[in-house]
């Protein structure tokens, strides 16, 4: 799938916009399988934003954002649901994990969502390379910010995709687990062909980034 | 599946359980009321289709036709009104003997002699057709029918004040029957053997095969042929009121044949109406708790249901999901009232007190039955899909 901008401005920050240069906003963009892009900016300039146009969850812009050539905002939800579950997948900012459920059964809703694209070992492994394997059977709500956000991202790779979008996904881990999860989400890239977009605040070295935007 | 599991601890579906058991117990009391009804009337036309559609019409005999037999017979013109009345599938005027009939029944214990007459339709009228029933010429004995009342009569009446035995209906078709038929002056008279091979609800006369009858009436008659005073007719609807008024108007009556269902029909149809349209009112009742307990749980959730989309659950899985939630609970509701129809069913079939009535109820469900269950769980099906997917769009 190819994700499209055209001349995207979101509407709640339109005026800051028109008043500065972005690599993104107000641009001719497209995002493809195999692309690894970072989009670095600092806070408040629109990330998170731009991770939800991209997911199709807000459509407060003006602008088009194009799902293979089609205005998002205009495919029905039951085709938007069928993407999300074999081609777009994302980790939230804010990880949205179901409180209540355990580490384990968030990462099965996504793995059973659709066809399971792994089996259930599959789970256990990456449990085990990024250390939460003592946490799976634990409401996900008493688990720590970096171990919630290690869930999101194991549940994230649960299903095939083309794009994955992250936004700012390490951002409560230290600097050997981010090191770990950048390392478990290129091999999962690579296996799949497919490309991510990537938001962050700050540099960093841990992916062979295709392109650095400016947002 | 595990996917179910999951939305299963994710969406609480136990939001308002008392209404909705509340709603089950209501629906299936309407679907009681409603297939009961349609029982009742699936069986009513089930008799009626058997053997209930003849009637036999008269003419309501006045002070005026005293002494004048030809204004209570039915004239051509009249016949032929019957028949261009569209009421009716097929008729024929009941032909009577034009010669003179005695009856002897040589037995010591049951001295009999009396004058008499014959009647005889076409046998696709009857109700009955004892065996050996069809005449050919040259044939000296012949076979009757006799009608269930004037057996009755004898046995519960006669006998009693005679001191004479009683007969059952197995007995009757023993006792043989001596029938001598003679012109007017009995210058010619031929005597056949017979019986009385059946009894009939639909007749009140005795009747014989009507090739007997063209066959005497041409040697023996010696009455001028007269228009028939009573009309067998195969009713399309024998409980029709339109019909009804239709002969009153006439100066016709339709107080012999299977006429007793006539009368039952209108009975069916009062109760048939009250159950349904009870059974309606509770059908939309619980109809409507069940929708509500369906948005109540979807607003409940509506957090849940939100993010579940977001992380791409399709709203078809999701109201797949719901719909597995309510549909079990209709489909053990309907089986179970059928199940309790059809023992009802089998209970009435066995049922001494009407098969003694001559009601001879089928052990099976009528197949309307089937079909309004069937329909009823249709309408059930689409309304809960339309109510879950509305509310799922309206909160995604």
């Amino acid at each position: 799938m190819t994700i499209s901008l055209e001349n995207l401005i979101p509407v709640p920050l339109k005026e800051k916009i028109l008043k500065r240069q972005s690599d993104v906003w107000n641009n001719h963009i497209e995002f493809k399988p195999g692309d690894l892009v970072k989009i670095k900016a600092p806070s408040g300039t629109g990330k998170t934003t731009l991770i939800h146009y991209l997911y199709a969850i807000r459509n407060d812009y003006e602008g088009k954002v194009l799902y293979n050539q089609m205005p998002c905002n205009t495919i029905d939800i039951e085709e938007i649901s069928l993407l999300r579950q074999n081609k777009l997948s994302v980790i939230f900012q804010d990880l949205r994990l179901f409180q209540h459920l355990t580490a384990l059964e968030n990462i099965e809703l996504k793995r059973n969502m659709q066809k399971p694209y792994y089996p259930i070992e599959r789970v256990q492994e990456m449990a085990e390379l990024l250390g939460i394997t003592h946490i799976l059977q634990q409401p996900a709500k008493i688990c720590s910010y970096g171990e919630q956000q290690r869930i999101a991202i194991i549940r994230a790779l649960m299903q095939p995709f083309e794009i994955l979008l992250m936004d700012e996904p390490f951002s409560h881990l230290d600097q050997e687990n981010s090191k770990k999860a950048a390392r478990l989400i290129a091999e999962e890239c690579a296996k799949r062909h497919a490309g991510f977009v990537l938001t962050d605040l700050d540099e960093d070295e841990h992916f062979a980034y295709t392109r650095y935007l400016h947002l | 599946m595990l996917f179910n599991k999951l939305l299963k601890k994710i969406i609480n579906t136990s939001v308002g359980k008392t209404n909705f058991w509340l709603a089950t117990i209501g629906l299936a009391l309407s679907l009681l009321l409603i297939l009961a009804a349609v029982q009742l009337k699936g069986n009513f036309n089930r008799l009626k289709g058997n053997k209930t559609q003849y009637l036999v019409i008269g003419k309501t005999i006045t002070n005026e036709m005293m002494g004048n037999i030809n204004k209570s017979s039915f004239t051509i013109a009249e016949i032929e009104e019957l028949r261009q009345s569209n009421f009716f599938d097929s008729l024929q005027g009941i032909k009577t003997s034009l010669f003179k009939v005695k009856l002897d029944i040589p037995v010591n214990t049951l001295p009999l002699s009396t004058d008499m007459y014959f009647e005889s339709v076409p046998d696709a009228y009857l109700d009955i057709m004892p065996t050996d029933w069809q005449w050919k010429e040259g044939q000296d004995y012949i076979k009757g029918i006799a009608p269930r009342f004037l057996v009755d009569m004898y046995n519960y009446g006669f006998a009693v004040g005679q001191q004479l035995p009683q007969i059952s209906e197995a007995t009757i078709s023993t006792i043989p029957l001596n029938f001598t038929i003679s012109n007017k002056d009995g210058s010619q008279k031929l005597v056949f053997k017979g019986n009385i091979g059946a009894l009939s609800n639909r007749f009140m006369s005795i009747l014989v095969p009507e090739s007997f009858m063209n066959w005497a009436n041409a040697n023996f008659g010696f009455i001028e042929a007269k228009p028939a005073t009573r009309v067998v007719a195969k009713a399309k609807d024998p409980t029709s009121t339109a019909m009804n008024k239709f002969l009153k108007q006439k100066g016709m009556k339709t107080d012999y044949g299977d006429s007793r269902y006539s009368q039952y029909g209108f009975i069916i149809k009062v109760v048939e109406t009250i159950a349904k349209v009870n059974g309606a009112i509770f059908f939309g009742f619980a109809l409507l708790v069940f929708m509500m307990f369906i948005q109540l749980t979807i607003i409940n959730a509506k957090q849940e249901i939100h993010l579940l989309t977001t992380l791409g659950t399709s709203p078809k899985q999701l109201q797949k999901f719901l719909m597995k939630k309510i549909i079990p609970i209709y489909s053990i509701t309907i089986g179970a009232i059928l199940l309790v129809l059809s023992v009802v069913q089998y209970l009435l079939s066995v049922n001494n007190g009407l098969r003694s009535n001559e009601i001879l109820l089928s052990p099976v469900l009528p197949f309307q039955v089937f079909l309004v269950a069937g329909l009823l769980f249709a309408v059930l099906w689409v309304i809960n899909l339309i109510t879950i997917k509305k509310h799922i769009r309206k909160t995604i």
